[in-house]
């Protein structure tokens, strides 16, 4: 109470992160904005040439190509994570046996290093000795084999499959934790009046909970935008550029290529891409500022 | 185990305790007393249980036994990122004092930008004692001045095999000619067996190995020079024979289904199991083929069979520069540190475990695997090609490795990538 009465104090709390959110977060969009219209390799003198990188960008099919796997990724985030995390806290969110044990079970994906989840289903999904093609091949359904990851058309999906997987249990908790703040006196006044399971989800719970199902959707839709450790350490955006998203991309063409130039031109449009979506969103679900 | 944290909080500490100098004392160096140690970084890339780095590093370690001067900062990084920290680090102006460089095109940018001391000044070091001959410098050598001292070339072309698994398909020896080589695979295929076991997820193998060494039994070991001053073109039939090479081998699938989800440590691993007759990759691999197999395999050696010319494609490598932006004591320290370390010692042991060394040094033959000596007097014979990373620029080698990934996939066409290749060019 004696901190809120002097607001100075807390300005000047926050001095010290403003800083160094600038010196991170800030100045180095700027910093990136005016390289992007340099021809650089990272050691050599700089060279002005214009809107020349965001022209090749246009033009550089990979860099589409990178852009419809990103929105891809989005997709299948929002489309696949929510509704799956959705229907597994309605399903848990009452007394079942084991109910403990499937929640953890559900959030352990989300606790382990993406790395370890990247290798492991790299693994899954090779071809010949992957865990995968082996199961299908004694189920009977060799015929449904693939080369998850080396196909450059199954390999996109293959990798959405394992996003979803991964972050399903993080939505999964959240929706729990949210339904169990819904207070039991609605439903029941619901199940008095006649109402079935389904009226109650539809009608009660739903929009009980409907600020915490839009919050998640914009976490899903940011967090989508920044994959890069799962894809860079599965596929490298391989084979052939088929897996690439911008980050990978952006990362590659500028550590690997040694374009410093066009990549920050790539990053810039990550960011204008990112803000664009983020925009559409809020518009269409109708966030409201508070 | 307990070793390892030590160096990185040491290291640390020396950071902050430089800092604080610094800060104290603005325009000295942070050494407090005269006759201090001189704190030299050295960066080199690893390649942890491989026995030619665990060999390097026994040496490079051995260094601050012997000196009480000059205390030795050691830092690895794993091999397939190595570049990118370096490169990133240079862009930061920020290199450590002494750092493993590879020649041509990965030199030549931090040269230009002034980034490597010349060692001109100690390169007799190694002429007058005989260990290095002038011609392992050329490649680190830019307009007049030497840069780096190597210890080992660095073949990056050879066809092990499986001397068992081709007598099974009723080969007693490796087929001389390429319709001989295209008959193996086909009888291999027959007998059910992977011809050859291929690891291109990281994309390097089939540039590396295969298209440095195939294209140039076509297009001669001028072609990449020629390009790059506009005489020749990856549109040449010559160049375009050679991804038609690696189309073939696709096309009649000489290669495992995975190729472009295992690495090139897999690939060897697949070979070693036996799920695979043939493997191609560099000298390097021959370490781990003989560090890893069964006792009972008998493993052969060659190149392979195409064109008129034995060529394989050969570079210097673990070389090590200085970084020229430090000072005139850290530099000499550096030189003494490199003297002491490309020496006769490291040569010794890291032919021991089979890596080429470009020297004659005294190690009894038959000490070394008879593998060994075979790729000794393999590469002795063959003329040499340039390494296609060694030359291209990394945007362009980029770009080469995505095209053979696509190839592979049937995605695009020889003369696709020569046209795309030479676009980039353009």
């Amino acid at each position: 109470m004696h901190l809120l009465r002097s607001p100075w104090k807390i300005g000047l709390g926050l001095v010290l992160p403003l800083i160094i959110y600038m010196v991170f977060g800030i100045i180095p969009i700027f910093i990136s904005f005016y390289y992007s219209f340099m021809a650089w390799d990272g050691f050599s003198a700089m060279n002005f040439v214009g809107i020349e990188n965001y022209v090749t960008a246009f033009q550089d099919s990979t860099f589409w190509l990178s852009l419809r796997n990103n929105i891809l990724v989005v997709l299948a985030s929002v489309l696949g994570q929510i509704p799956i995390g959705l229907g597994l806290a309605l399903l848990l969110n009452r007394k079942i046996k084991g109910a403990k044990f499937f929640r953890t079970i559900g959030f352990l994906p989300v606790v382990i290093s993406t790395v370890v989840i990247s290798i492991t289903w790299r693994m899954i999904y090779n071809s010949e000795q992957g865990l995968l093609n082996n199961l299908l091949e004694t189920t009977g359904l060799g015929f449904l084999q693939q080369n998850w990851l080396g196909d450059p058309d199954s390999a996109i999906f293959a990798i959405l499959i394992t996003i979803v997987w991964q972050f399903v249990g993080l939505y999964f908790i959240i929706f729990l934790s949210a339904l169990q703040t819904i207070p039991k006196e609605l439903l029941e006044a619901a199940e008095l009046d006649g109402a079935g399971e389904w009226h109650k989800i539809v009608h009660i719970t739903l929009p009980s909970i409907r600020n915490v199902i839009l919050v998640a959707i914009v976490l899903c839709i940011s967090g989508s935008l920044k994959t890069f450790d799962l894809i860079y350490v599965m596929t490298q955006g391989g084979p052939a550029h088929s897996t690439e998203v911008m980050a990978t991309y952006m990362y590659s063409e500028t550590f690997e290529g040694l374009s410093y130039g066009y990549g920050s031109a790539l990053s810039i449009l990550i960011l204008v891409f990112s803000l664009i979506l983020i925009l559409i969103t809020t518009k269409v679900m109708g966030v409201k500022r508070a | 185990m307990g070793r390892t944290w030590k160096k990185p909080v040491a290291a640390s500490l020396a950071g902050v305790l430089a800092l604080g100098g610094l800060a104290a004392c603005g325009n000295d160096s942070g050494s407090g007393g005269d006759d201090d140690v001189v704190t030299l970084s050295y960066w080199k890339s690893a390649d942890t249980g491989r026995p030619d780095f665990e060999a390097f590093m026994e040496v490079v370690n051995k260094f601050n036994d012997e000196h009480e001067d000059i205390q030795l900062d050691v830092n690895t990084t794993p091999n397939d990122d190595y570049r990118t920290r370096l490169n990133t680090r240079a862009a930061g102006g920020d290199l450590p004092d002494v750092f493993q460089v590879w020649p041509g095109a990965e030199l030549r940018p931090l040269v230009e930008a002034g980034a490597v001391e010349p060692i001109d000044d100690i390169e007799d070091y190694w002429l007058d004692s005989g260990l290095l001959e002038e011609g392992s410098f050329d490649e680190f050598t830019i307009e007049d001045n030497t840069y780096a001292v190597p210890v080992n070339s660095n073949p990056t072309h050879f066809i092990y095999y499986n001397k068992d698994m081709l007598s099974k398909a009723g080969y007693d020896s490796f087929p001389e000619d390429y319709e001989g080589f295209l008959q193996l695979i086909k009888d291999l295929k027959e007998e059910d067996v992977t011809p050859i076991s291929l690891g291109n997820s990281g994309g390097w193998v089939l540039q590396s190995v295969y298209i440095s060494t195939i294209a140039d039994r076509f297009t001669g070991p001028d072609f990449l020079e020629g390009v790059e001053n506009g005489d020749r073109k990856f549109t040449d039939p010559e160049f375009i024979q050679g991804l038609e090479v690696i189309e073939e081998l696709n096309n009649m699938e000489a290669f495992n289904n995975d190729l472009n989800t295992i690495d090139s440590i897999q690939m060897i691993d697949q070979f070693l199991q036996e799920e695979s007759a043939m493997v191609m990759d560099g000298n390097w691999a021959a370490t781990e083929i003989i560090e890893n197999k069964q006792e009972d395999q008998d493993i052969g050696i060659t190149t392979i069979p195409l064109g008129d010319r034995n060529s394989i494609s050969n570079t210097m490598g673990s070389a090590s520069a200085i970084n020229s932006d430090i000072s005139d004591e850290k530099k000499e320290a550096a030189k003494e540190f490199l003297k002491w370390l490309y020496n006769e010692e490291l040569f010794k042991e890291l032919q021991s475990v089979g890596r080429i060394v470009p020297t004659n040094v005294e190690n009894p033959n038959d000490e070394l695997d008879p593998l060994i000596n075979e790729m000794m007097e393999i590469t002795q014979e063959a003329e040499n090609a340039p390494v296609y990373d060694a030359t291209l620029t990394p945007s362009l080698n980029d770009e080469l490795e995505n095209q053979l990934q696509a190839l592979t996939l049937g995605e695009t066409t020889p003369e696709e990538i020569g046209e795309a290749l030479q676009d980039e060019v353009e």
